[in-house]
This record gives C-alpha cells, structure tokens and sequence, in this order.
C-alpha cells in the first residue's frame, strides 16, 4: 500500500515538476534560483551511490574499487550502459580475487 | 550571418509537425540500448523488493524516471516513508524544470503542446531535441515517447521475467542501481564547483548514513548542491561566463 501511495506521489510530483518549467517559461527566473537547482542532481546522485554502498559494509572495498573502475570507464567513454557493464564485471572479478 | 542562415531555418520551420516527430523519435533510438537493460534492471529491483507486477508496471507508466525509480525501490525496501520517497525523487529530477524552461522559451508552442511534451521529458530526449540547434517541442515530444517505448518495453521484460528468474541478490543486481547513478553522474561533473558538490555530498551521506540514514539523500542533496551553487557564483566574479551551466545537465 505504502508503494502505491509513493507511485502515486512520485507521479503528481514529478509531472507538476516537468510541466512547470514550460508554463513558467514566460515569467523570469532569479539566477540565483537556477544556479542553485543546476547542482542538485549531482549532489542527489552522488548521495544515492554512497548511500548504495554504505548499505553493504561487507563489500564495501570491491564495491568502492569496482565503482571507480566504472567512473574511470564512463569518464573515457561517455557510454552509460559501458560503465555497468565494466562495473558489474569489475565487481565480479574482485568478488573472486 | 543573416541571409545565409535564413534560409535553413526556414526550411525546417515548413516541416510538418509530423516529420519533426519522427525525427525525434528515430535520432533517440541509439538509446535505446542503454534504456532498456536499465528498464530491465529497474523492474528485477522492484519485484525483488516486493513491488507487485502492476505496481512495477505502474511506476514505469506514470512516474517514468530511471533514477527516481531506482531510489524509489531502495528507500521503499529500506521502509522509508512516501514523503522521504516523494521528496528524493524530485530531487533528482530538479533539472526537469531548468529543461522544460530552456524548451519552451526556443519554442513557444500551444499550451497543450506543452502539456503533453512535459509528460514525457527526460535529459536523454533533451540531449537529442538540442543536438539539432534551436529546440524543437514536436522533436521533444517524438525522442521522449520514443525514450517512454524502450524504457516500458525494458520493464515490461523485467518484470515479466523476474518472475521466472532465480533470486538475483546473490549476485549483486543491487549493485546496478548505484552503477547506473554514476553513468549519468560523472558526465555532469564538468567543473571544479561540480566537483566541490559531489565531494561534500558524499562526505555528508556518509555521516547522515550513520545517524539519520532515511535523510541521508535529502541532507547530502541539500549541502551538496549549496556548497557547488556557492562556489560556482565566487568563481564568477571573474569572467562572467559559464553560470548556471556549471552543472546544468545539457
């Protein structure tokens, strides 16, 4: 039940978040504002992936070692699905060392 | 600079709503094959978290954001409250209101246009609609259901069958979700004021991790974003180029 409720939440959030920016196109917007939000993805990310491996205290280490492998990958390559492949294939393999 | 690039634009102006659909559509097919691994991988995360079929499907239909849907099957495993689940995926979406803003100010379309294009945003159809120079919403909207298609066709897999499917945690599925956070992360991180963000974020997620783990996104989201906004606006006083774009994601 908790789940659909989020579903449904997530779901009204986001699209009131998406359309906004269409409808306000008109309106200006103080830069600060803009400024501030352009950093919060990436501050989101990063939080969610410590987060991630925090939760594992018993792998940390290959999960750490495997996701800097996967950065170092997607760095060079700008390919997404590259960086979880040579992420899940990092982890393997440290997994079996 | 005037009569020669007159012309062309012109021309693409004359094209039909139609054709700038499946120009959208099409130019987003490369993508594909990074969405619908992630669909599927999204969808074995969410019924191994206890998500019914209808509700993995739900979410994919409605809330159709790979990085929401992910936090979203963690936190809910984890037993996070809606708010907490809410919250964090707008936080991640934050830059939704900063593409839709730079969309329809190159384009001012009919309101329902808008309406309807604003459903399916997401930075990957962004990424396609501004290759082409100035945005075009038809292009927009064609490259978003073109992203919408594969991303429920990934899950639809997924969900299917991981049904079938053995428990995967012994190989660490849940290692994917964190994996497909820093495929979209380490390209954004462009600048040192980036940079600052993603390193103060981290060490307040640890501490948060300790202490209030269920804040630990929202309070590392938060310090994290204010620490790069500040650095970003000291490092312009000196030329005044490059603002928002610091860490903006296209």
């Amino acid at each position: 039940m908790t789940a659909l409720w989020a579903i449904l939440a997530m779901a009204a959030g986001l699209y009131v978040l998406r359309v906004s920016g269409f409808l306000l196109a008109d309106l200006p917007v103080p830069e600060q504002w803009t400024r501030w939000l352009s950093f919060v993805p990436i501050a989101t990310l990063t939080a969610l992936i410590v987060s991630s491996i925090a939760s594992r205290p018993d792998q940390s280490v290959i999960r750490v070692l495997a996701a800097l492998g996967a950065a170092l990958v997607v760095w060079r390559t700008r390919r997404m699905w590259l960086c979880i492949v040579a992420g899940m294939g990092f982890y393997w393999v440290l997994r079996l060392v | 600079m005037q009569h020669s690039e007159t012309l062309p634009v012109t021309n693409t102006t004359s094209e039909t709503s139609r054709a700038l659909f499946r120009r959208g559509f099409v130019s987003l097919m490369p993508l594909w094959a990074g969405a619908i691994p992630v669909g599927i991988a999204y969808a074995v995360a969410a019924r191994g978290a206890g998500l019914s079929f209808f509700q993995t499907e739900l979410m994919s239909l409605t809330v159709f954001s790979a990085a929401a849907q992910l936090s979203a099957v963690a936190l809910l495993a984890s037993g996070s409250p809606v708010i907490v689940v809410m919250l964090t995926a707008l936080s991640l979406n934050l830059q939704a209101f900063l593409l839709g803003l730079t969309a329809a100010r190159s384009d001012r379309a009919p309101r329902l246009r808008r309406l309807l294009t604003a459903y399916f945003l997401t930075d990957g159809a962004f990424a396609v609609a501004v290759t082409g120079g100035r945005i075009r919403l038809p292009v927009l909207l064609g490259a978003g259901v073109s992203m919408f298609a594969s991303w429920n066709a990934g899950t639809l897999i997924g969900a299917s069958a991981g049904a079938i499917l053995p428990d995967l945690a012994p190989i660490g599925v849940d290692f994917v979700a964190p994996l497909t956070f820093l495929a979209v992360l380490v390209p954004l991180v462009r600048s040192r004021p980036a940079l600052l963000a993603v390193l103060v974020a981290a060490l307040t997620a640890l501490a948060l991790k300790q202490t209030v783990p269920d804040l630990t996104v929202l309070g590392a989201g938060l310090t994290g974003s204010v620490a790069g906004a500040w650095a970003s606006s000291r490092g312009d006083r000196q030329p005044a180029t490059s603002t928002a774009r610091d860490g903006a994601a296209s």
